[in-house]
């Protein structure tokens, strides 16, 4: 299964809400494959923000293992797979938090947002 | 917040309307911070403060609306030394905190603490740099005149002076932040989702 980022979100993935729709369907894929590729070709612009909720989601959802294994990234030039290797380090550092430190993180997204 | 009396900004746009979308803004520190650094969770998971959910969501938001437009994205080099001394902060912040630390963060004391830590903390700070400068045009040398001259007139410190000095002396007065000291810089056009600053520019006619 394949997904071109820059069909689904557009050249421009900046927003948080569009990685959240990134990660939605990743997991769907996942759901119905082994593997999923994901195409960045032609996506003008990254940030880690939208990484964030993109792909190092997936952290939380499946063994990291898993997630190394089972989903490819084709298209990123050298600066964006050093983000993307960020997002993934920092990703691993937070699911890897306690469950009471990470309520303390859900309660304070609540109190703030 | 600043008082009424001190609004000198010549317009302000809550920039969640989408509208005006400028042909060229000049981006603040905090708004690279909120979109470009990803470990405000972690942050939060280790009993560090991060910024408000509104704050990465709305500029987030602002920053896609304006490079769909082809809106050309400036920022002065002095902010980008902000940008890449909060990010070692508050990486240094969740080191810190994961192995034990408590209570109030020194930055300088924490930094010397863990200075074996630096050189893997600065490279992955320059990873965000470089992620910045792909968007933006780096604008200035600093000018100290000039600065102080914009500093002078205003309520800010000397990091956003020398922003505001930098935009308007590149002509691009349209500038995104989420700092309502902006508010009291003549000539400039602030963009941005603070509600307080909003309400403030309301309240004297300067709003849109």
């Amino acid at each position: 299964m394949a997904i071109r980022v820059v069909t689904f979100i557009g050249e421009v993935c900046v927003d948080p809400l569009d990685g959240r729709r990134l990660f939605e369907e990743i997991k769907a894929l996942l759901g119905t494959g082994e593997y999923v590729d994901v195409d960045f070709a032609g996506v003008t612009t990254l940030t880690s923000s939208f990484l964030n909720e993109g792909i190092g989601r997936l952290y939380g959802e499946l063994p990291l293992s898993d997630v190394d294994r089972r989903i490819r990234f084709h298209g990123l030039d050298s600066a964006d797979q050093s983000l993307l290797g960020l997002v993934r380090r920092n990703a691993i550092r937070y699911y890897g938090a306690s469950a009471v430190e990470r309520d303390a993180l859900a309660k304070l997204s609540d109190d703030k947002a | 917040m600043i008082a009424a009396a001190h609004v000198r900004a010549a317009r302000v746009f809550d920039v969640r309307t989408g509208k005006p979308q400028p042909e060229a803004l000049v981006l603040d520190a905090n708004v690279l911070f909120f979109v470009h650094y990803p470990s405000f969770g972690t942050l939060a998971a280790v009993g560090g403060e991060p910024p408000s959910v509104y704050r990465t969501r709305e500029y987030g938001a602002a920053l896609k609306r304006a490079l769909r437009a082809k809106t050309r994205l400036f920022t002065s080099a002095t902010t980008l030394l902000e940008f890449a001394h909060i990010v070692e902060k508050v990486e240094l912040e969740i080191s810190w905190r994961k192995a034990g630390g408590q209570g109030a963060f020194e930055y300088k004391q924490v930094r010397e603490q863990l200075a074996a830590q630096l050189e893997e903390i600065r490279k992955t700070v320059l990873v965000y740099v470089s992620a910045v400068r792909k968007i933006t045009t780096i604008i200035e040398a600093l000018h100290a005149e000039g600065t102080l001259a914009v500093w002078r007139g205003s309520c800010g410190d000397t990091s956003d002076s020398a922003l505001a000095a930098a935009a308007l002396r590149e002509g691009v007065p349209d500038l995104l932040s989420d700092d309502a000291d902006f508010l009291t810089y003549r000539d400039l056009h602030l963009f941005t989702a603070n509600q307080a600053a909003i309400d403030l520019a309301k309240s004297v006619g300067r709003l849109g």
